[in-house]
């Protein structure tokens, strides 16, 4: 679809292609049976991908965009084994990681700041599909260490000869909001600041096989500095 | 004979002043007394994906089932990224970063080292190359090729999964890449093309959870990589 919208740059001056890319801070929030879980910081990733502006007139437009974000959560170890029977001396730590493609579409407005620059504000909706996503634990106990990983797309995890329900089980696409703010330069780089929500319920299992499902979210903050050719 | 040499000295000295000053006419291009040299500053960027075959021989285990999992760590994916700025017409000097993936998974697969059987088994090979890259350009009104060579580092991840544990190899090695990119003009600022390239390095130890294991042979992570991609040119 860019593609065929790049070979007609000739024939609408007002759109224009370009690269983005920067850094994330991305968190999860879940919840089960109204009871907030709370087991997740937030966790840096990174962000690139190409964007595509196309403007009605100096100040309104549309932005879309195609990125691929690296994006998770950390793992708080004092919440996440909070009334589990753990042994004296065991330490434990992890993180969440997605690898996610976004699709932005932004509705833009700009306003003149000075000759040279330009604010733009845009919101809008962003839909994503994550083809690969893990949760890494390791624990450490009198100096050795044992590294685990499962898929969060999987009902089961399976850790040597255990199995249990993945009760963090989330499904790969997702929708929700996103905006963004930030500066133009010269007609040709942007810095910005953004912000997306996921909106639907992430989670994809039924816990126990009850009515109780868990309701798990993501947020993501970013830097970004994009050019336009 | 000392006259007849000062009058051969002084002519010789007379022909070449003449001649000095009709090639100082003939070769330099004058514009009002100076002469005009172009300069360049053209800047591309070209990112794409596509095929990656790693090279080099794969281990024959004896285990049919192994093996047939092994065959698939010989195709694999491939990110490229090219930067390149021309301050002359020919020539310019850029970076080039590649990443090539391979993957590979298996059910009941027997580890003899450990006498265990895997219920499920993951493993992936991950090439990442970084380095600044000399470039030369040749172009016509709707065509663009661009050759590259590139010398930098080239990193080796191996995240493997066994039955849930992770065991994580890795390892650093001096790498070459040389790439040829047939591209087309689409406007005056984009191009879409294919690029045929290859990184070659190798390596005879590995870390192993941080733990040094030399190799009995040596390991090639060379690959063969043919790539789509989209450009932006600020020419």
């Amino acid at each position: 679809m860019l593609l065929l919208l790049l070979t007609t740059v000739p024939s609408f001056a007002q759109f224009r292609a370009g690269v983005k890319g920067g850094g994330n801070l991305s968190n999860m929030n879940m919840t089960m049976g109204n009871v907030e879980l709370d087991i997740h910081d937030p966790w840096f990733g990174v962000h690139g991908g190409l964007m595509g502006e196309y403007m009605f007139s100096s100040i309104f437009g549309l932005q879309a965009e195609l990125n691929y974000v690296f994006c998770g959560a950390n793992i708080n170890a004092a919440r996440y084994t909070q009334g589990l029977d753990v042994p004296e001396g065991l330490s434990l730590e992890g993180y969440v990681s997605r690898h996610v493609f976004h699709l932005p579409l932004y509705l833009k407005t700009k306003f003149r700041l000075s000759e040279n620059s330009k604010l733009y504000v845009m919101g809008g909706g962003v839909a994503s599909f994550s083809p690969t996503a893990h949760q890494h634990i390791k624990q450490t106990y009198e100096g050795e260490y044992l590294k685990t990983k499962w898929s969060l797309y999987e009902p089961k995890i399976r850790i040597l000869d255990e199995e249990s329900s993945n009760v963090y089980m989330i499904q790969r696409w997702n929708v929700g909001l996103a905006a963004e703010a930030g500066v133009e330069v010269n007609d040709r780089m942007t810095v910005g600041v953004g912000f997306k929500h996921v909106l639907n319920n992430m989670s994809a299992i039924r816990y126990m096989g009850t009515i109780i499902q868990p309701e798990t979210r993501m947020w993501i903050a970013s830097l970004s500095v994009g050019y336009f050719f | 004979m000392k006259r007849f040499c000062s009058i051969v000295l002084l002519a010789a000295i007379f022909c070449v002043l003449a001649l000095t000053s009709a090639t100082a006419q003939r070769g330099a291009s004058y514009e009002e007394g100076q002469p005009v040299v172009p300069s360049y500053k053209d800047f591309r960027f070209a990112i794409g994906g596509g095929y990656a075959l790693r090279l080099g021989k794969i281990a024959k285990t004896g285990d049919d089932n192994w093996d047939k999992v092994s065959k698939k760590l010989r195709h694999g994916l491939t990110l490229d990224a090219d930067a390149q700025y021309f301050f002359r017409p020919d020539w310019g000097l850029g970076v080039n970063v590649n990443y090539c993936t391979t993957t590979i998974s298996g059910d009941d697969l027997y580890f003899a080292d450990l006498d265990r059987t895997a219920n499920s088994y993951k493993e992936s090979q991950n090439i990442l190359f970084v380095g600044p890259s000399y470039a030369t350009r040749s172009q016509s009104e709707k065509w663009l090729l661009v050759t590259s060579v590139a010398v930098g580092p080239l990193f080796y991840f191996n995240p493997a999964t066994f039955d849930g544990v992770v065991v994580n190899s890795n390892a650093v090695t001096a790498g070459l890449n040389l790439g040829f990119s047939g591209e087309y003009k689409v406007s005056a600022n984009t191009g879409v093309g294919l690029k045929l390239s290859s990184t070659v390095g190798s390596v005879n130890s590995l870390k192993v959870e941080g733990q040094k294991v030399e190799l009995d042979e040596a390991f090639n992570l060379s690959n063969v990589m043919l790539t789509a991609f989209i450009s932006f040119r600020s020419w």
